[in-house]
């Protein structure tokens, strides 16, 4: 299970799908690689399984005779280091990075295909579109965060052909040339999850990375996520951004990772979190009421969705933001004796931006980090 | 040269160079390797430089050189093919490197346990890194590559030797064996493999720190172009990923 079937000739393209016990899902994604419009001459599937404890395995098993398709395990060790498990066993000279809770159009991969010829530049990456599976789609926070807030995408103002900065290699629905991945640096596998892709994307930079945009090439998002699974990915996400903001003293970074915006919202939210958490699930629990007993939602209740939504998420966020800080022993502007005063834009301490051999950033070591 | 260990176990040569002028950890990496308990260590380290071996090395000296030579000349002095043929692994090591406790004995059951005729230990995540590939995967005990580097640390089984030694002098520093040492090994039906539950710390000296790249790139270039050799594309390469 463990050898490619088409050894013998290099594809064109690698779709690397990392999973962690999603093996159902796991299932929609291969299913929907089975019917690509791409010859499976061109391409390989390599699935890494993070340490999987479910069917995985055997899922993926089922698939061997109708994909070009490897497996292989590891413990589980986060998405960076699943990834770059996955450049190094691929063949393919585009690597299309693809998570496991979506489901490919039939034209995905053949469009990410003649994107790269299109660009064939090594320098150039190809974000593909991803929208909500027709399920999905009137889950009034699956709606807020991808259509409203953008906490999940971001494609409102995206143009075709668009060639986009660092911020747009979006994990999971992009690809990239593998030798430049090769020449110029992998994933940090500080990052377990969130950040990965987008500090990966700003080590390439240095070596002129850009994003195309390429609505044709098309995901669908089959995995509803509840509020409170949300707010914990926008406090793993925070998490990944204060680690990301410290390895990288940059103003571009500082912008996208929003750490001096953390500790200076966090003075505002940080006492009311609670409250806002509380209100914010409440609203949720009451519109989905209303929708499955086939209620109107009145405007001004959506509204009032909204903003509750966009309190309760930006807190998560910069709790984790903050949390993180205080467990790596910094101040960021809220409390303790190095702390800068929040409210006077004033930015979080970054003396320990600079890489450290002892501690978690002694990532930050190596060459081109 | 000194032996330690269980006397029913295999040999190992140690074979090093560690730099005698500057800061280094060789009495570190001797005392460890020693230390094993699964195989009978010798070593024969090379010290060059103005200065002698440090207290305690002199018995694992068995050059001191003081005019600067390239590593893998050096190295050809004490590992000559015929030399080395009691030993079931010959292991490379740099002076500058961190190695775990019980180092030499994970590692090496590891790489017998994969049967990696030639093989290295991963870079641990604090090391300086050249090439990504030979940084740890943390989710892995080893892997089946195309790429074993050329430093600071590596393995060469007993029937490895023979292909591997002694080493082409027209490289002296080693630039460009590593995408050789693949075809050579694969022509042979051997495989070469990384480490990962095992990594080293590589920390102290930036590699080629006191070389410049562009003369390292031009040597390697200038020894692939007549040699049959892997491109980078495809060295870096996991052919299979364990793990018990």
């Amino acid at each position: 299970m463990s050898e490619a079937r088409n050894m013998g000739g290099a594809p064109k393209l690698t779709a690397v799908v990392c999973t962690l016990n999603r093996a159902d899902l796991l299932g929609q994604m291969l299913g929907s690689l089975c019917e690509q419009t791409l010859e499976p001459s061109w391409f390989e599937v390599v699935v890494v399984d993070d340490g999987s404890e479910d069917h995985s395995r055997e899922v993926v098993r089922a698939f061997e005779t109708r994909l070009p398709l490897r497996y292989s395990y590891q413990r589980n060790a986060g998405l960076a280091s699943a990834r770059n498990h996955g450049i190094f066993l691929s063949r393919g000279e585009l690597l299309l990075f693809l998570d496991d809770d979506d489901v490919a159009d039939p034209g995905l991969l053949e469009a990410h295909v003649v994107a790269h010829r299109t660009h064939p530049s090594s320098s150039i990456g190809i974000l593909g579109h991803t929208r909500l599976a027709p399920a999905l789609v009137a889950d009034p926070l699956m709606h807020f965060v991808t259509e409203v807030g953008c906490f999940l995408f971001s494609y409102g103002t995206l143009e075709a052909g668009a060639l986009l900065d660092f911020g747009h290699f979006w994990g999971g629905r992009s690809s990239c040339k593998r030798s430049f991945l090769i020449d110029n640096g992998v994933f940090n596998p500080i990052f377990r999850f969130g950040c990965e892709d987008i500090e990966l994307a700003f080590r390439l930079s240095r070596y002129g990375f850009k994003v195309v945009y390429e609505p044709r090439a098309v995901l669908a998002m089959v995995r509803g996520v509840g509020f409170d699974d949300f707010c914990r990915r926008l406090w793993r996400q925070g998490q990944s951004n204060l680690v990301f903001s410290r390895i990288h003293d940059s103003p571009e970074v500082r912008r996208w990772t929003e750490v001096r915006e953390a500790a200076e919202g966090w003075s505002r939210f940080g006492a009311a979190y609670d409250v806002v958490m509380h209100s914010a699930r409440e609203l949720d629990r009451i519109v989905r009421k209303r929708m499955d007993a086939e209620l109107a939602i009145p405007p001004e209740e959506r509204a009032l969705l909204h903003r509750a939504y966009w309190a309760a998420f930006r807190a998560s966020k910069f709790k984790g933001i903050v949390e993180k800080a205080r467990e790596m022993g910094e101040a960021v502007g809220l409390e303790g004796s190095t702390a800068h005063r929040v409210g006077e834009g004033t930015v979080p301490a970054t003396s320990d931006a600079a890489p450290r051999k002892d501690g978690a950033l002694g990532l930050a070591l190596r060459s081109g980090r | 040269m000194s032996a330690s260990g269980a006397s029913r176990a295999g040999q190992v040569l140690v074979a090093g160079i560690y730099l005698a002028d500057r800061e280094n950890r060789v009495a570190q990496i001797s005392a460890e390797l020693a230390r094993s308990q699964q195989w009978r260590v010798d070593q024969r380290w090379i010290a060059l430089g103005a200065k002698g071996p440090p207290p305690g090395l002199e018995a694992v000296t068995s050059l001191r050189v003081s005019e600067p030579t390239p590593k893998f000349t050096l190295l050809n002095r004490i590992v000559r093919p015929d030399s080395v043929g009691s030993y079931e692994f010959v292991l490379v090591c740099d002076d500058d490197i961190a190695l775990p406790d019980g180092f030499l004995d994970r590692y090496l059951e590891l790489a017998s346990h994969y049967d990696l005729a030639l093989s290295q230990p991963a870079r641990s995540h604090a090391s300086f890194i050249d090439h990504s590939m030979v940084e740890q995967l943390d989710g892995l005990d080893a892997r089946w590559t195309r790429f074993v580097e050329i430093g600071p640390v590596f393995a060469i089984r007993r029937d490895a030797v023979g292909l591997l030694l002694p080493f082409d002098e027209s490289s002296p520093m080693g630039w460009g064996y590593d995408f050789v040492w693949p075809v050579l090994l694969e022509r042979a039906g051997k495989r070469m493999g990384i480490v990962d539950a095992t990594p080293v710390g590589h920390d102290l000296r930036k590699p080629v720190a006191f070389y410049e790249h562009g003369a390292a790139d031009s040597a390697m270039k200038a020894f692939l172009a007549s040699r049959p050799h892997l491109s980078k594309s495809e060295a870096f390469t996991i052919r299979e990923a364990y793990v018990r």
